[in-house]
């Protein structure tokens, strides 16, 4: 046969293309969307550059409007199947001065990485070692969109 | 900025800017519904692209507020894009804000900037119609505006900056006095004037 293959491999072909069509986690991008793939791919590569356990912050930059969030949900898309889990924490500006604001942020973390929704966390400072704890032995995509400090 | 150097961040990428034909190619999604320009509109969209301030978020609300729209309409609204600065953003956004044909829209357009964001469309609906406004239309309008968002997973969303500029045409109504606004989207202002002053019933608050 000409384009025989392993059979291993067409079934995993067939179980990642299954499970990309069930995950439906995908966040909206933009009906048009213009120049998204060019600055997407520019992202990308800086990411692939340093392949390695430790934990690689990427930080995005440009003024409000320019379409960084944008940007952000298509490499949310694009490569957060390539990891164990994926977040995407909106609006952390806003979300982060309301009350129980951060437990919530932690909470929805917890929730997008593993799924369950049993784990309660009582204040920002017992959920620290908690998502330390049960994150260390992940690799996960983390998106934070809106950050405006530092703590 | 200071903020990524500050941290320990290892890249850092700083968006690029649009050029010309993906600025024009985002604008003639939204004014036109097609990939390039109409021939007829080409100069002024070229101008209006130019005035428009640079960002994309402003090139799909001022092409959606055009489209479909006569010459004219056209002429006036770059003529008001030219005398705002090309830095002040949120004024070139507001054009569209003022263009909504009634106050119901814009009740439900500064309703959805201080309490909806994030929420089920049919909700929102429910809960707006409940306080007698049209909102299965207005939303419509808002969505075909570019001024708010409807997601795959029927959630409303509104740019940062537009929700910003929602909030300021409240605010600056009543810059220090909050308890004059007419709507409270803060928990402590909200918790001030409940406590403090005694409640108006023109008041929305959720």
């Amino acid at each position: 046969m000409l384009f025989y293959r392993n059979e291993n491999e067409v079934i995993k072909d067939i179980i990642e293309n299954v499970t990309c069509l069930l995950d439906k986690t995908d966040l909206f991008v933009a009906d048009n969307p213009v120049g998204v793939e060019s600055r997407v791919q520019d992202m990308i590569q800086l990411l692939d550059t340093q392949q390695s356990n430790d934990v690689l912050l990427l930080g995005m930059w440009g003024m409000g409007g320019i379409g960084k969030t944008t940007i952000a949900k298509a490499i949310y898309n694009k490569v957060g199947r390539n990891f164990e889990g994926r977040s995407f924490l909106a609006n952390i500006r806003e979300v982060w001065e309301q009350v129980s604001g951060q437990v919530y942020l932690q909470e929805q973390l917890m929730y997008d990485i593993f799924k369950e929704t049993t784990t309660k966390i009582q204040n920002i400072e017992s959920g620290k070692p908690i998502l330390k704890e049960r994150l260390c032995h992940k690799r996960v995509l983390l998106v934070l969109d809106d950050v405006n400090k530092l703590d | 900025m200071d903020i990524l150097r500050a941290k320990k961040v290892d890249k850092i990428y700083e968006m690029k800017e649009m050029n010309e034909k993906e600025y024009l190619e985002l604008f003639s999604w939204h004014a036109f519904k097609q990939k390039s320009l109409r021939e007829d509109f080409s100069e002024i969209s070229k101008n209006v692209v130019k005035y428009s301030g640079g960002l994309p978020l402003a090139l799909d609300v001022l092409g959606s507020y055009l489209f479909d729209r006569e010459v004219l309409e056209w002429i006036c609204v770059l003529d008001k894009l030219k005398i705002i600065p090309n830095d002040q953003v949120h004024r070139k956004l507001k054009i569209s804000y003022d263009g909504l044909n009634d106050d119901i829209e814009k009740s439900i357009f500064l309703d959805i900037a201080c309490f909806f964001i994030g929420m089920d469309r049919n909700d929102v609906i429910q809960i707006l119609n409940g306080c007698g406004l049209l909102a299965e239309i207005g939303i419509s309008v808002l969505v075909e505006r570019s001024l708010v968002t409807v997601d795959d997973k029927n959630k409303l969303g509104m740019h940062d900056l537009l929700r910003d500029m929602g909030r300021e045409i409240i605010r600056e109504k009543s810059p220090t006095e909050p308890e004059e606004r007419s709507r409270l989207w803060f928990h402590e202002d909200v918790l001030d004037i409940l406590s403090e002053h005694t409640v108006r019933t023109s008041y929305t608050m959720f």
